[in-house]
């Protein structure tokens, strides 16, 4: 077969296959399109924060200012702010409330980046390493049913130990033993997992090969599940209020899984929880 | 967001000359043009995954700037260069599929269907090759662009086109086993 014959019909290939993707949206049309007004609305919310921020924030800091020249002197040894690379994530809104309800801080290298979702934080480099899917943070996550129902799993705990264990004897799951971590001053567990090789069974609609292994509770939309290759790194920490939150870094494959590892590990270190 | 991927002649061909009497509306332009800058992301990216989310990016970026793309002459030139450069960036490409995934996660299957194995086979061969020769070559045979067009989308001279053309075309040749061509 001559070449224009063979990309004609590679042509024809990838044109059947996104009209079957219209066909099957063809309804939900204006639902991508809010896509764009969200975007529309989100801008629009971050210059209200912004204007709001600068005509209270900047009469205050005029009046400390003026306060700290006429009052007592700075201790030199304490930085007057932050560092600008320390992170202090905004309580993220979920469907009742608050999801981190204990804000927590984190340090990003240079290049590094934020995106915030309505149930989670994810964290990206400048350059990822090959394999590279994820680095999230989550609270209140609880483990899952394998029956597809999404919903937590009935007799197992939310604490850290609870959560780590449930996962390294998951039967569907190759996973390593659960290892203590003091992480920020939170206490708690990680432990490394991929599918098993034997496990075929799927979710009707759901990711090919894929496996639901934690959920949100108690009406957290959030969800997160393995597929086929995939290995992942759960950090589960206690925080002193009750909460939990869970730190998942996912590679591809595990040939790349040390890679992504070492990526990340700047930040997981670099996590400070209050007291 | 820095729009860095927009290399090369960045807006200087036809694409920066306002017309005067354009009057599409972005709802009108994205129903036009999505079907095909999903297939050119499909294509370039070889991730069904994340070829909707790649697309969804570039329209973004022109919905953003519409007041000035939309009196672009042609607007769609400009949203094919934001797309053919997405789709081959690793980093973009990775940050595309793990929002997918995580969409996934939230019980939203994939809708576009895996291509057969010979199509499959034929656009990873594609990717395979340097970044130009494969934009080319997808501009070219799955967009139906004539040389001319795929300069002004990839900001660069004819006969560079006409050149990767024929190299990449001579390379999935050989690595496919293709009959060679007469011309």
């Amino acid at each position: 077969m001559r070449f224009d014959e063979r990309a004609r019909r590679a042509t024809q290939g990838i044109h059947r296959a996104v009209e079957v993707m219209e066909m099957s949206r063809s309804t939900k049309t204006p639902q991508r399109l809010t896509r764009f007004d969200q975007y529309r609305a989100r801008t629009s919310r971050n210059k209200r924060i912004v204007a709001i921020a600068v005509g209270v924030g900047l009469p205050l800091l005029l009046l400390v200012g003026a306060v700290s020249l006429l009052g007592s002197d700075p201790d030199p040894k304490v930085p007057l702010a932050p560092p600008s690379t320390s992170v202090s994530p905004t309580p993220v809104s979920g469907r009742s409330g608050v999801l981190f309800e204990a804000p927590f801080k984190y340090t990003l290298p240079p290049g590094w980046t934020v995106s915030e979702e309505t149930w989670l934080f994810r964290l990206d480099p400048p350059e990822a390493p090959e394999g590279w899917v994820a680095f999230y943070v989550f609270s209140g996550f609880v483990p899952a049913r394998s029956d597809c129902s999404d919903r937590p799993e009935q007799g197992v705990g939310r604490s850290s130990d609870a959560m780590t264990s449930w996962l390294s004897t998951h039967p569907a799951l190759d996973a390593t033993t659960p290892r203590e971590v003091t992480l920020g001053g939170a206490t708690g567990s990680w432990v490394d997992v991929q599918l098993a090789d034997d496990w075929d069974y799927t979710c009707p609609g759901g990711p090919t090969g894929g496996l639901r292994l934690v959920t949100g509770y108690p009406d957290n939309i959030g969800k997160w599940s393995i597929d086929r290759n995939e290995k992942i790194r759960f950090y589960v920490l206690d925080l002193p209020a009750g909460d939990t939150v869970t730190i998942v870094i996912s590679a591809t494959d595990a040939m790349y899984f040390d890679d992504v590892i070492d990526q990340a590990a700047p930040v997981v270190e670099s996590f400070k929880f209050p007291d | 967001m820095t729009w860095t991927y927009v290399e090369e002649g960045d807006g200087v061909s036809h694409g920066a000359e306002p017309a005067v009497d354009s009057s599409e509306t972005f709802e009108e332009f994205y129903a036009r043009e999505f079907p095909a800058i999903v297939a050119l992301a499909y294509a370039l990216s070889g991730s069904r995954t994340a070829s909707e989310d790649l697309a969804q990016e570039a329209l973004l970026a022109a919905h953003g700037d519409w007041d000035r793309v939309g009196r672009f002459e042609r607007p769609d030139v400009w949203v094919r260069r934001v797309v053919t450069n997405l789709s081959m960036s690793m980093f973009r490409r990775r940050y595309a599929e793990a929002k997918a995934l995580a969409r996934l996660a939230l019980g939203t299957a994939i809708t576009m269907p895996a291509l057969d194995a010979d199509d499959a086979e034929f656009w990873a061969a594609v990717r395979s090759l340097p970044r130009r020769q494969a934009q080319v070559i997808a501009l070219r045979y799955l967009d139906d662009r004539s040389v001319a067009e795929i300069a002004e989308i990839l900001g660069t001279a004819t006969g560079t086109v006409k050149k990767h053309l024929h190299d990449g075309r001579q390379a999935v040749v050989h690595r496919l086993r293709l009959e060679e061509d007469d011309r």
